[in-house]
C-alpha cells in the first residue's frame, strides 16, 4: 500500500498547480486510495471502481489491456459529474507498473476553460446551422420561383397552342362547308330512272373521299373516289379530282368511263410532274347510266363495282392501278364494262373505308366479305332504309374504336 | 439473469439531435433548445432481453463535421455505433459513407445503425425527396421530439450487439 501511496503522492506533486482528483485502483478494479479532492471515496476503498462509474464500466476491457508501451489514455472534455461536483473534466488513465500493476485515474477540472470553449462552439454551431438552413431556404425559394415561372410559361404555351388549334379547326370547319357545297346535290340527278342513297362519313372534319355526279341529256355520270390520305391533304386532292372531272365532262365532252379515267390520270400526272415529292392520287369508280339505252357502263381504278341482280351478288373488278401516284400515265390501260340494266338491279360504288373499319369483339377489320353479305342482305330495301342499316351496322361494329378512314358508299337502285 | 455492459457511441454532425435522442431514450424527455455538447456525455440504460440484461452505456459525443476530428479515445471499447444525421440538413448526410468507412477502420466488425432524425420537421413529399437523395439506405427515420423510432434503434442495436433476434 505504501508504494501506491507513493505513486499517488508523485502524481499529486506533478499536478500541484491544478485541482485534480486522483484515484488509484488495482488490476481487479478495487479502489486502493484517492486524494478526495472532489469526492470522498474512503467508503469505497476495496470495492470495484467499475461498479461505481459508467465511464470506467464501459472501458473495463480497454483498461485491462493497457500495456507498458502504450500505458496512458486521455479523454478530454468529459461532461459527467464527479460525485456531487458538476463540470467538464479531462480524464487520464495511466498504467503504473512497479512490483504490481496499478492504474491511476486522474480527473482534472477544466470547467472554466471548457465553459469558454463551450460558448465559442455553441456560437459557431448556431451560426453554421442557421446559415445552412437559410441557404437551403433561399435555394428552395429560387427553385420554387423557377418552377412557378416554368409553369406560367407552359400555361402560356398551352394557351397559344389551344388558340392555334381553335383557329385551325375553325379554318377546317370552314373548309368543310366549302367541300360540302362542292359535293353534288339531289338536283344534279333529277329525273333519273333510279333511286340513290349516299352514306358519307368523313373520318375528320374534311374528307379525302368524294362523290361526284352530273346529268347531261339522257346520261348520268356518277363517280366515287378515295383520294390518298384523309383530312386536309385528302380534301385538297378531292377538290383537284372534282375539278378535273368537271373539265373532262364540260370541256372534253368525254362520256366513256374508260376515257374519263385515262384523262384524269393524264391530268394528274401533268399536275404533279414538276414536283417529285408528290405521289398522291386516287382510287375511283366511274359509271355512266344511259336512261334511253338502259345501260350502265363502268370503269374503275383500284375500285370494283358491286351489283345485285335477281338476288345474286356480282362484282366487276377495276384496273389494278390508281389514278396518279407513281405510275406513268402511258402505262395504264383501263377497261370498260357495259351492262344492260334490269328492273330491281342494285349497284354500289364505294371507298374502302367501310370494310377497313376496326371494331367488333376482337378489334379487327369489318372485311370485304361481311360488307358484301350486308349489301346482299339489304339490296331489296328502299334506298333510305339501306342507308340507315349501313350506318347502324357500322356504329355497332365500330363501338368505342376510332374511325379508321373516310367512309363513302353510294347505292343506285333501279 | 446474466448481465452484460455494452458501450454505444452516438456519432454524427453537430446539431443533428444525438443528445436529444439519448435524452428521449433514457429519460423520455425532449427540449427544443439546442445546447452543444462540448466533449462527451455518458448515460446508462438497462435493456432487458428474454434471457439477458444489457447495460447500455451511451456515449453521446460532440458532433463534428468530419468524424476524423473526434478524439480517437472516445471510440475505445465501443460495441455499437449509432450514426445520426439531420433529415433537414443535407450537409449532415453528405459524408456518411466516408465517416462510416473511417469508423469501421477504427472499430472493425461492430454493428452500426443509421438514424435520420428530425422527421417531424418534414412533410411527406419533402421526406420522400430527402430519402431519395441519401447516399446510403437508412433504416430508421426518427424524431427525438415525438419519440418516433427512438426505442427501436436502441433495441435493434442491442440485438445486433448481442447477436440476438428477440
Amino acid at each position: 500500500m505504501s508504494k501506491s501511496h507513493n505513486a499517488l503522492l508523485e502524481y499529486q506533486q506533478k499536478y500541484l498547480n491544478q485541482w485534480c482528483q486522483f484515484v488509484l485502483f488495482d488490476h481487479n478494479g478495487n479502489i486502493l486510495v484517492s486524494n478526495n479532492s472532489f469526492a470522498d471515496l474512503h467508503g469505497y476503498y476495496g470495492t470495484s471502481i467499475y461498479q461505481l462509474n459508467f465511464f470506467l464500466e464501459s472501458l473495463q476491457s480497454v483498461i485491462e489491456t493497457l500495456e507498458a508501451t502504450q500505458n496512458e489514455l486521455f479523454f478530454p472534455r468529459m461532461e459527467i459529474p464527479f460525485g456531487e461536483k458538476i463540470g467538464v473534466f479531462d480524464y487520464t488513465i495511466k498504467r503504473i507498473e512497479e512490483d504490481e500493476i496499478y492504474y491511476i485515474w486522474i480527473v482534472e477540472d477544466n470547467t472554466a476553460h471548457n465553459q469558454y470553449l463551450s460558448l465559442v462552439q455553441q456560437e459557431r454551431n448556431d451560426t453554421y446551422i442557421e446559415n445552412e438552413l437559410l441557404q437551403l431556404k433561399t435555394q428552395n425559394q429560387i427553385l420554387q420561383e423557377e418552377v412557378e415561372k416554368q409553369t406560367a410559361d407552359i400555361q402560356e404555351q398551352k394557351r397559344l397552342i389551344e388558340k392555334q388549334k381553335d383557329d385551325i379547326l375553325d379554318s377546317i370547319r370552314y373548309a368543310q362547308r366549302i367541300q360540302q357545297a362542292i359535293l353534288p346535290t339531289d338536283k344534279m340527278l333529277e329525273g333519273v330512272i333510279f333511286q340513290t342513297f349516299i352514306f358519307y362519313m368523313p373520318k375528320d372534319i374534311v374528307s379525302g373521299d368524294f362523290y361526284w355526279a352530273r346529268k347531261v341529256g339522257s346520261k348520268s355520270v356518277i363517280a366515287v373516289a378515295d383520294c390518298t390520305g384523309h383530312g386536309v391533304p385528302g380534301a385538297f386532292m378531292s377538290l383537284v379530282g372534282q375539278n378535273m372531272l368537271e373539265r373532262i365532262l364540260i370541256e372534253q365532252n368525254l362520256f366513256y368511263p374508260k376515257s374519263i379515267l385515262e384523262s384524269l390520270d393524264r391530268q394528274m400526272f401533268q399536275l404533279f410532274q414538276n414536283d417529285n415529292r408528290v405521289h398522291d392520287g386516287m382510287d375511283i369508280t366511274v359509271v355512266i347510266i344511259d336512261d334511253e339505252q338502259k345501260t350502265i357502263t363502268y370503269a374503275g381504278a383500284k375500285r370494283p363495282l358491286y351489283f345485285v341482280r335477281d338476288a345474286n351478288f356480282q362484282e366487276i373488278k377495276g384496273a389494278p392501278f390508281a389514278i396518279g401516284g407513281h405510275h406513268l400515265a402511258q402505262g395504264k390501260n383501263f377497261t370498260e364494262f357495259e351492262l344492260k340494266i334490269q328492273p330491281n338491279d342494285a349497284f354500289y360504288l364505294f371507298s374502302d373505308g367501310y370494310a377497313d373499319q376496326f371494331g367488333g369483339a376482337e378489334d379487327r377489320k369489318f372485311m370485304i366479305r361481311n360488307f358484301k353479305n350486308l349489301l346482299l342482305k339489304i339490296h331489296h330495301l328502299p334506298v333510305a332504309v339501306q342507308q340507315e342499316v349501313l350506318k347502324e351496322n357500322l356504329l355497332i361494329w365500330k363501338g368505342d374504336c376510332k374511325q379508321t378512314d373516310d367512309i363513302l358508299v353510294v347505292g343506285l337502285k333501279f | 439473469m446474466q448481465s452484460i455492459s455494452k458501450k454505444v457511441v452516438l456519432v454524427g454532425n453537430f446539431g443533428v439531435g444525438k443528445t436529444s435522442l439519448t435524452r428521449r431514450f433514457v429519460f423520455q424527455k425532449f427540449a427544443d433548445e439546442y445546447l452543444t455538447t462540448l466533449g462527451v456525455k455518458i448515460d446508462k440504460k438497462i435493456m432487458s432481453l428474454p434471457d439477458l440484461q444489457v447495460n447500455l452505456i451511451i456515449w453521446d459525443i460532440a458532433g463534428e463535421v468530419s468524424q476524423t476530428k473526434v478524439p480517437k479515445s472516445y471510440y475505445l471499447g465501443a460495441n455499437g455505433i449509432i450514426y445520426v444525421f439531420d433529415l433537414t440538413r443535407p450537409s449532415t448526410f453528405k459524408h456518411i459513407s466516408e465517416d462510416l468507412d473511417y469508423i469501421q477502420q477504427l472499430l472493425p466488425n461492430i454493428p452500426y445503425i443509421l438514424a435520420g432524425n428530425k422527421k417531424d420537421l418534414l412533410s411527406e413529399d419533402e421526406l420522400k425527396n430527402t430519402i431519395s437523395g441519401l447516399p446510403l439506405p437508412c433504416e430508421y427515420l426518427t424524431s427525438a421530439k415525438t419519440g418516433e423510432c427512438v426505442e427501436e434503434i436502441f433495441q435493434d442495436l442491442t440485438k445486433k450487439m448481442t447477436n440476438r433476434s428477440a
